[in-house]
């Protein structure tokens, strides 16, 4: 990562301890509050589990400790964290005994938890018609992940078309949607916040 | 990294499904962390929620999980400074200046005379000469020390880590040992070594210490704060106020003394050679009428009859002669005349 404030003249002050190479055992904690929700919320995309999320990364933060006289290891902490959650996070789903390896949760027509207002169900149907609004074969791929909870992998296979194809239909979805419910995401937060 | 600015749909999308492996995740992280780009990825986050399956992401909060996880974490050992500043001779040392030090030297010695290092012991290189002097730690580290300079270290130096004590300035090039934390004590400040080579340099008024790193990383610390300090970057702490800043430039001339490496930006030929006197141990004598003379250039540890030359025949027009330890520098006369 870089320096925040960079000249060849000027000075600068210390720059904020996540932003720079570290020392690990001096800045443990630093380091942990600044990557502990976003490994958090990183393991959740794959495990979907909030208490399993935490173990995981909670794992990762032990074991960078006791690797923590490591010095190359110290360079690159935040990348050892990352991998380590990575591959804990792939293994969680993998062992899970009782559940299938992805969640084959049929979703109704509305996607979104429901919210009892006027504008909560404004905001439903306006999700629900941009996703509609998606051209088809975007439409059926992103259907098969977000609802059916399909991996990248398994609807390759089912479609018969490369990983790499449903990667940028993924992107073109997100990126429709994004720009169709651009207002809304910003409705949708104030809504939270009130 | 690119495109800070484009929006990566298939990197976030790819995320956001639990698709991205480490790699790519470290990279949306780098995305989301550029303010432009942070609420962008946050109004996304909560957009793809909104379509979410059975559980909602709630994100435990940091301090709790913290106070959950810290007593796990086996406490380190005591310091090697502290040992080292409650080692009777050490303190001493310190407190009174070289002629305990010297005094110290000379028990040391006599005392290991009857067999096995003293445990308490301390070793001092100590330059009081008006030259240079090279030494090597117990670890191969290589140091050159500076005149009016000395590094003193323990007996159990390169035990669990290597700790020196630094008057004046030194250069240090680290041996490379992962296991045992390499540092350099001047004061209250306490510099780190993750990597190689570096410059310290305590001004001669003792205001300020002056770390420049030619490679690898270090980092500088005292109990108030701390900077790490890479390649090519020159770190600064003021003694009085006891704070911590960073240039982003070395003067690799500063340390050439050690390294023999030169990069002139337009000196003036004094200058230069005031430079090479040092580094290469020599005296220069500047037999010439015109003194203003102007050079750039880069050296790389050559030899002194080479950098001689290339000053001065080639770049300069000038003569020069080696006699023994000392160079002279004439101005070339001129074809035809005598």
């Amino acid at each position: 990562m870089m320096f925040t404030l960079q000249s060849s003249t000027a000075t600068a002050e210390a720059v904020p301890k996540a932003a720079a190479p570290i020392i690990v055992e001096a800045n443990f904690k630093g380091l942990f509050e600044t990557y502990f929700e976003r490994l958090f919320a990183y393991s959740f995309t794959i495990v979907k589990e909030n208490a399993e999320a935490k173990d995981i990364v909670q794992t990762a933060f032990l074991k960078l400790w006791e690797k923590r006289q490591d010095m190359e290891l110290a360079m690159a902490a935040r990348s050892y964290l990352f991998t380590t959650v990575y591959h804990a996070s792939l293994n969680a789903v993998r062992n899970r005994q009782t559940r299938t390896a992805h969640h084959v949760q049929m979703m109704e027509p509305e996607t979104v938890a429901p919210v009892d207002s006027a504008t909560g169900r404004e905001i439903r149907n306006r999700i629900q018609t941009a996703i509609d609004g998606l051209p088809p074969r975007c439409r059926e791929i992103f259907c098969k992940c977000k609802l059916e909870g399909k991996r990248y992998a398994a609807i390759a296979a089912e479609l018969d078309i490369s990983i790499k194809t449903v990667e940028a239909q993924m992107g073109k979805a997100l990126k429709i949607l994004r720009e169709e419910l651009a207002d809304l995401a910003m409705i949708w937060v104030i809504f939270i916040f009130l | 990294m690119n495109a800070i600015n484009e929006f990566p749909s298939e990197l976030l999308s790819k995320y956001f499904a639990g698709e991205a492996n480490a790699e790519e995740a470290i990279e949306v992280d780098d995305w989301r962390n550029s303010p432009q780009n942070k609420e962008a990825f946050e109004q996304m986050q909560e957009l793809w929620n909104r379509f979410s399956g059975p559980t909602s992401m709630i994100i435990p909060a940091v301090p709790d999980t913290w106070a959950e996880l810290e007593p796990q974490l086996l406490p380190a050992k005591a310091p090697f400074l502290r040992r080292l500043l409650l080692n009777r001779y050490a303190v001493a040392a310190m407190i009174a200046g070289l002629a305990v030090l010297l005094t110290v030297l000379w028990l040391k010695g006599h005392l290991s005379g009857m067999g096995g290092p003293a445990s308490d012991g301390v070793q001092v290189v100590m330059n009081s000469s008006a030259r240079i002097k090279k030494d090597v730690l117990p670890d191969s580290s290589h140091i050159v020390i500076k005149p009016n300079s000395s590094v003193a270290y323990s007996v159990d130096f390169n035990t669990n880590s290597r700790h020196v004590l630094l008057k004046g300035e030194a250069f240090f090039d680290v041996a490379h040992n992962a296991g045992k934390p390499f540092i350099i004590s001047i004061g209250k400040l306490h510099v780190q070594v993750i990597g190689t080579a570096f410059n310290v340099r305590q001004w001669l008024d003792s205001s300020h210490v002056e770390v420049q790193v030619q490679s690898g990383i270090v980092k500088m610390y005292t109990d108030q704060n701390e900077l790490v300090v890479n390649k090519g970057q020159t770190g600064l702490y003021n003694t009085g106020t006891g704070q911590l800043s960073i240039k982003d430039s070395i003067n690799v001339n500063s340390f050439s003394y050690a390294t023999r490496r030169f990069a002139f930006d337009n000196y003036s030929l004094e200058d230069i050679c005031r430079y090479i006197e040092i580094a290469y141990d020599v005296q220069i004598v500047l037999n010439m009428t015109n003194r203003d003379l102007r050079l750039s250039g880069e050296f790389n540890d050559i030899s002194l009859y080479e950098l001689m030359d290339v000053i001065c025949t080639h770049v300069l027009g000038i003569r020069f002669e080696i006699k023994g330890n000392t160079v002279y520098l004439t101005e070339s006369i001129p074809f035809g005349s005598h």
